[in-house]
């Protein structure tokens, strides 16, 4: 029995050159998953871009609410507002976002399914991070902080490193592939009573659609509940995968995005200790 | 005669006395909480004996699930003709049985503390329900995650099941059983924090209704990462002809992963907890609690994720 849900398209693009090795393998349906999201990204933006012009629209008040909300994170957790920080947590939260839910859309998986995907948008975060570190500590103190306290820790500071970007990526991929087993298994349920499904949720829905239209209300109740009933029933199948889809990809992403504002507050906050020290010496 | 028939019975043993076990004791304390509340305040019985049936249905279900579970076991008893489908059919009977009867009691404490903050409330009593069942059917999907996987084995089990795989399939099972006993702890505390927390505060309603829902969802991870494991176990192919190496390696990836979920489950849950009572008492520092919870969890989730990596190894080694 094969599941496609471990299962990838592989293609070895070098291998006609002679380079083969799992390294070099390309993942053809995540990749075509992950532009699929940013088509659809793009079109959003469009999208937003056009009705933020009207200031008076829910959607505009959407989008700026959420612009705000992010922002405001950022301000408590830097104390101080910065603009590169901002775009970036953003960028991150966005596009993890695209790749979660991406599988809501027919014919379409989740891209964060596969460990490289989510391996690059961890390893993405963590670069991001210890170049700011560089930056604001200065490539001395970074390479001094490996031997702290005593120079016998190096490998474990080596290892808290790398284990920072391999938990990271590996939530987000356990989480999104849990996920999509448990609606692969129910698609086999429903495959297996394909017809009891179907009958169901047509007799119903049509059943229910002609009750409102022509029956007046408080007549008939209990079969109206049941037909109600039968119908919210396949409902219940298209809430198990909003539920992992949509929520859980939200809190992924949300997860995501507050880890790296976390290292980066730590980094701000050192920096404001430093600061304070020189102007303590100099005064 | 001892025969492969004896572990087939065993199973279904397992499966109906773990899980109604579980649930009884639940049920019991869902009762006992009813009771001392009905002391307190007897005005607002009829809202607080609403709630208790409501919820007491809802505890009963991880029970039915482990019924069902053992009657298939008993229907399908023909078919155990070699060791190997009996000791898959332990393997069922583990994951529906450990899963059903931890998720029976933690169910109940959400109901004992529900019905205690409606006898402190009785005029909230429709909002504390709803909290309550809400807590309840998240703390629900552990024992349906058991089930799948349960009905998962069953499906894979073929009459001439060697007996290294059917000690795979139940190492399947064992994963997702003991997976299922921190978390649900974990989300047990969370369910009676939170519920008690809008009877000491009931202006916070929406906003612990937001964060339980929330942390409910990131304390079951590590049950996620446990499906994930036991999927991977149950399609996994071994050879027809394979050393013990490989299924000592197998079950060892079982263990760990099952036991790095106790701790994770249980420390997440009580995190958030406390966490829930902090956010009645101090309703203006909801902003930096949610952030130091939600940090909090992440940092000792990444316990679990090694157990996960150590797992996918060792299958992947073997």
């Amino acid at each position: 029995m094969k599941v496609p849900v471990f299962e990838h398209a592989v293609a070895r693009p070098f291998s006609y050159l002679g380079f083969t090795g799992g390294f070099l393998d390309v993942h053809i349906d995540t990749l075509m998953y992950t532009w699929i999201g940013m088509a659809g990204l793009f079109l959003f933006i469009a999208c937003a871009r056009w009705y933020v012009r009207d200031k008076k629209s829910i959607f505009a008040f959407a989008v700026e609410q959420s612009v705000v909300f992010f922002s405001d994170l950022c301000n408590e957790s830097f104390g101080s507002f910065n603009y590169g920080y901002f775009v970036f947590v953003c960028a991150l939260f966005i596009f993890t976002l695209t790749c979660n839910i991406v599988g809501l859309l027919p014919f379409v998986e989740e891209s964060t399914r596969d460990l490289n995907t989510t391996l690059a948008i961890a390893l993405s975060s963590f670069l991001y991070v210890q170049y700011h570190t560089i930056r604001i500590e200065g490539i001395k103190d970074y390479v001094r902080e490996f031997f702290q306290p005593i120079f016998l820790l190096l490998p474990l500071n080596i290892i808290d490193k790398v284990a920072k970007v391999v938990s990271m990526s590996f939530r987000l991929f356990g989480n999104i592939l849990g996920g999509s087993i448990v609606f692969y298994l129910l698609l086999q349920v429903i495959a297996v009573y394909r017809v009891w499904f179907i009958g169901v949720a047509v007799i119903t829905f049509l059943g229910y659609w002609l009750f409102e239209k022509f029956v007046p209300a408080g007549r008939y109740q209990p079969l109206r509940t049941l037909l109600n009933g039968g119908w919210s029933l396949t409902y219940c199948f298209a809430g198990i995968q909003m539920f992992f889809s949509l929520f859980e990809g939200v809190i992924q992403a949300f997860v995501i995005a507050m880890l790296t504002i976390t290292y980066l507050s730590l980094l701000t906050e050192k920096s404001h200790h430093n600061e304070q020290l020189e102007k303590g010496t100099t005064t | 005669m001892i025969g492969p028939q004896i572990l087939h019975t065993l199973a279904a043993g397992i499966a109906i006395v773990f899980s109604s076990a579980g649930t009884a004791i639940g049920q019991g304390i869902a009762g006992a909480s009813t009771m001392e509340s009905l002391k307190r305040q007897p005005l607002g019985r009829g809202q607080q004996l609403r709630a208790l049936l409501v919820g007491l249905a809802l505890v009963e279900s991880g029970g039915i699930l482990a019924l069902v579970v053992s009657f298939i076991l008993l229907l399908a008893g023909e078919g155990t003709t070699t060791w190997g489908v009996g000791w898959a059919q332990v393997g069922m009977g583990l994951s529906i049985g450990i899963g059903a009867s931890v998720v029976g009691v933690s169910s109940s404490r959400a109901v004992a503390a529900a019905v205690k903050a409606i006898s402190r409330q009785p005029l909230f009593a429709q909002k504390i329900m709803g909290l309550m069942l809400l807590s309840q059917s998240m703390i629900e999907a552990p024992a349906i995650f058991s089930f799948i996987i349960a009905l998962l084995i069953q499906v894979v089990v073929t009459p001439t099941l060697t007996t290294y795989a059917g000690i795979k399939l139940c190492a399947a099972g064992l994963v997702m059983g003991i997976g299922c006993i921190g978390p649900s702890i974990g989300q047990s505390m969370l369910a009676y924090a939170s519920c008690h927390s809008v009877g000491i505060n009931r202006t916070m309603y929406q906003k612990l209704f937001a964060f339980s829902f929330l942390s409910q969802a990131i304390v079951e991870t590590p049950v996620i990462f446990c499906m994930v494991l036991s999927t991977l176990l149950i399609f996994h192919r071994i050879p027809v002809l394979c050393s013990i190496d490989t299924i000592v390696s197998l079950c060892a990836s079982s263990l760990s992963m099952g036991f790095a979920a106790i701790g994770t489950g249980v420390a997440t849950g009580y995190v958030a907890s406390r966490s829930c009572y902090q956010i009645a008492e101090n309703p203006e520092s909801y902003g930096i609690l949610f952030r130091a919870t939600l940090l909090a969890q992440v940092f000792i989730e990444s316990s679990a994720i090694y157990g996960l990596i150590i797992a996918l190894l060792l299958v992947r080694m073997a």
